[in-house]
């Protein structure tokens, strides 16, 4: 049953077949009326018949579990939600509404089988959860998971023999730091082959603020375990002093051809050679008493 | 004057040498002018440059004769002197061009802290001067080893005959030779006392140590021994022909001059007689009378060679 309109365009044709059919299939024909409605139009049937309904009806209601209760006639139904999980709205003529509570408490489980599922602006659309009105989702509890990646899978963390485990699955296994890392203790390097041997990169307890800096050019680290490892490139000339050196150390060999001069010498003196005319010839320094 | 101590090489140390040394080398020097001396004499037959010195000898007097009776000694001639003059000694003089100072040409020596070389005038005063020195001296050994002496033998020790003729012989009438029985004898009749022979005195080579000297490349090295005789015989050389400060060598041959005499002096001897008044009866027509030399030798005068530094 629809509803019927007749335009001012329609023709009387069309008001009359209409009409016929409002009579007809709408308002059903009076003959037809129960007999027990002694009424002969229709406000008056309607009227009668709820009276009737509500003063003589009894109907019964079922649960979900089967469980019935008969209302009788004149009986309340009472619709009742259950505090932070359900509530009723009765609201004329007949109508009840449920609706959730602003608060909601779901004793077990939930099951949302919705393509999007919303929590206010936390948003989950099949296995991804995000927020709808920013970028960030915040977690003010510890929030564990089996495994943890970044957008694009680059970056797992998970737990692997018991350890946690960070790995990147980056071109050469790239991981970004773009903060200060601070490590309570050792650094570890198990290097190319997983087995019981490890580098470690320690620190003693600092007593104050101290900075190590790695310089900018490609090269090892130098320990004081290593021998015969520092070249000669790696020494900035002019900085290795008297100190540095141990006494009596410095073979003939080490000292280059015609590189020794006057100054070199302890308490000085000369000895010129002299022309006939007591011009200076050559002077030849040595070292004094 | 500046007499230095040069410097030698002693056992890798650089040592001043002892006057000793010095002396050594001085000794050397005299060697090397002995191997070509300088001022060299010869003997010649006449002319030689040295001057002539003479040999005087009495002769008898000519004979006087008469018919019948002996001329008187007072009429009778007297003997006379001969004289004979020997000027056989010449002296040549070479020409030296010695290597010049370059500056580093002679020894090293050390001169208030520093070492220098020693300068020409230095080389004069500790080893050129001191050897003219000794080969101008009148003794005849080693030392004076290329310088010229006189000796009455043609054979002497430590020299070297310069010529097997004498270059002085001193003669006398032979006393002997005269007799009455051979009026009218010979005027001349010498003999020769004495001949003097010219000799040059033997160098002797005798060890030195080589001193230091500045090379090309202003380094001290020890010369080499021909460096350095070769150097050391070119300034003695020209010291004994040019010198100009008093040790140019030179020679005399008379009885007196500057200098030092060398070897024998060759005393002209003659006899002193008045005359040996003799006769001789040849036959009755013929009386001869001559006075032969007589008398005992005396010395008229005595000729040096001498050796002088001027």
């Amino acid at each position: 049953m629809a509803v019927k309109f007749i335009n001012k365009t329609d023709t009387l044709e069309t008001f009359r077949s209409t009409f016929n059919e409002m009579c007809a299939d709408d308002f059903g024909d009076i003959a037809n009326l129960s007999g027990a409605i002694s009424a002969t139009d229709l406000v008056g049937a309607m009227n009668e018949t709820i009276s009737i309904a509500t003063s003589t009806a009894g109907w019964t209601i079922s649960d979900q579990t089967s469980t019935t209760q008969i209302i009788g006639g004149g009986d309340t139904l009472t619709v009742l939600g259950t505090a932070n999980q359900i509530q009723s709205v009765v609201s004329p003529q007949d109508t009840i509404t449920f609706s959730f509570p602003n608060d909601v408490t779901i004793p077990n489980s939930l099951t949302a089988l919705g393509t999007t599922n919303k929590f206010g602006t936390f948003e989950i659309v099949g296995n991804t959860i995000k927020s709808t009105d920013t970028n960030l989702l915040t977690c003010l509890d510890t929030f564990r998971a089996s495994e943890y990646e970044t957008g694009n899978g680059l970056l797992s963390i998970d737990e692997s023999s018991s350890i946690p485990r960070f790995t990147s699955s980056a071109t050469g296994k790239a991981l970004t730091f773009d903060a200060v890392p601070t490590f309570s203790g050792d650094v570890l390097f198990e290097g190319a082959t997983d087995n019981g041997f490890e580098t470690t990169v320690t620190v003693v307890d600092p007593t104050q603020d101290r900075t190590i800096t790695i310089p900018n050019i490609t090269g090892t680290v130098i320990t004081t375990g290593d021998t015969g490892t520092i070249t000669s490139t790696m020494i900035a000339p002019g900085t290795l002093t008297g100190g540095d050196i141990a006494d009596d150390s410095i073979g003939e060999s080490k000292i280059a051809d015609d590189a020794v001069g006057q100054d070199q010498l302890k308490s000085v003196v000369t000895l010129q050679i002299l022309n006939s005319s007591g011009g200076v010839l050559k002077t030849l320094y040595g070292a004094g008493a | 004057m500046a007499v230095r101590s040069p410097l030698k090489n002693d056992s890798g140390n650089i040592k001043e040498m002892s006057s000793a040394e010095v002396n050594q080398i001085i000794d050397q020097i005299v060697y090397q002018y002995s191997l070509n001396p300088s001022v060299a004499l010869s003997v010649v037959n006449s002319g030689g440059s040295l001057g002539s010195i003479t040999d005087t000898r009495m002769q008898a007097g000519a004979m006087s004769t008469d018919v019948s009776a002996f001329p008187p000694e007072a009429t009778t001639a007297e003997p006379s002197v001969v004289t004979v003059t020997y000027d056989k000694v010449s002296e040549a003089r070479a020409s030296v061009s010695p290597t010049a100072d370059s500056g580093k040409t002679f020894p090293v020596f050390y001169n208030s802290g520093n070492i220098q070389a020693m300068s020409l005038q230095d080389v004069k005063d500790t080893f050129l001067h001191p050897a003219i020195n000794l080969l101008s001296a009148s003794t005849t050994t080693s030392q004076q080893g290329g310088t010229y002496h006189i000796n009455t033998s043609s054979s002497v020790g430590g020299s070297t005959l310069v010529s097997g003729t004498p270059i002085y012989q001193d003669s006398r009438a032979d006393t002997t030779l005269y007799t009455a029985g051979e009026i009218a004898e010979t005027l001349d009749q010498p003999t020769t006392i004495t001949s003097y022979y010219l000799h040059k005195v033997d160098g002797s080579n005798t060890a030195y140590t080589a001193p230091f000297y500045i090379n090309a490349t202003n380094d001290l090295q020890e010369f080499s021994p021909a460096t350095f005789t070769t150097l050391l015989q070119g300034w003695i050389r020209n010291i004994a022909v040019d010198s100009a400060e008093g040790y140019k060598l030179t020679y005399s041959l008379a009885a007196s001059g500057a200098g030092l005499t060398r070897g024998s002096g060759m005393g002209d001897t003659r006899l002193n007689g008045t005359g040996n008044y003799q006769t001789r009866y040849v036959d009755t027509d013929d009386y001869r009378a001559q006075e032969f030399p007589d008398g005992t030798p005396t010395t008229i005068a005595t000729y040096y060679l001498r050796i002088n530094k001027s």
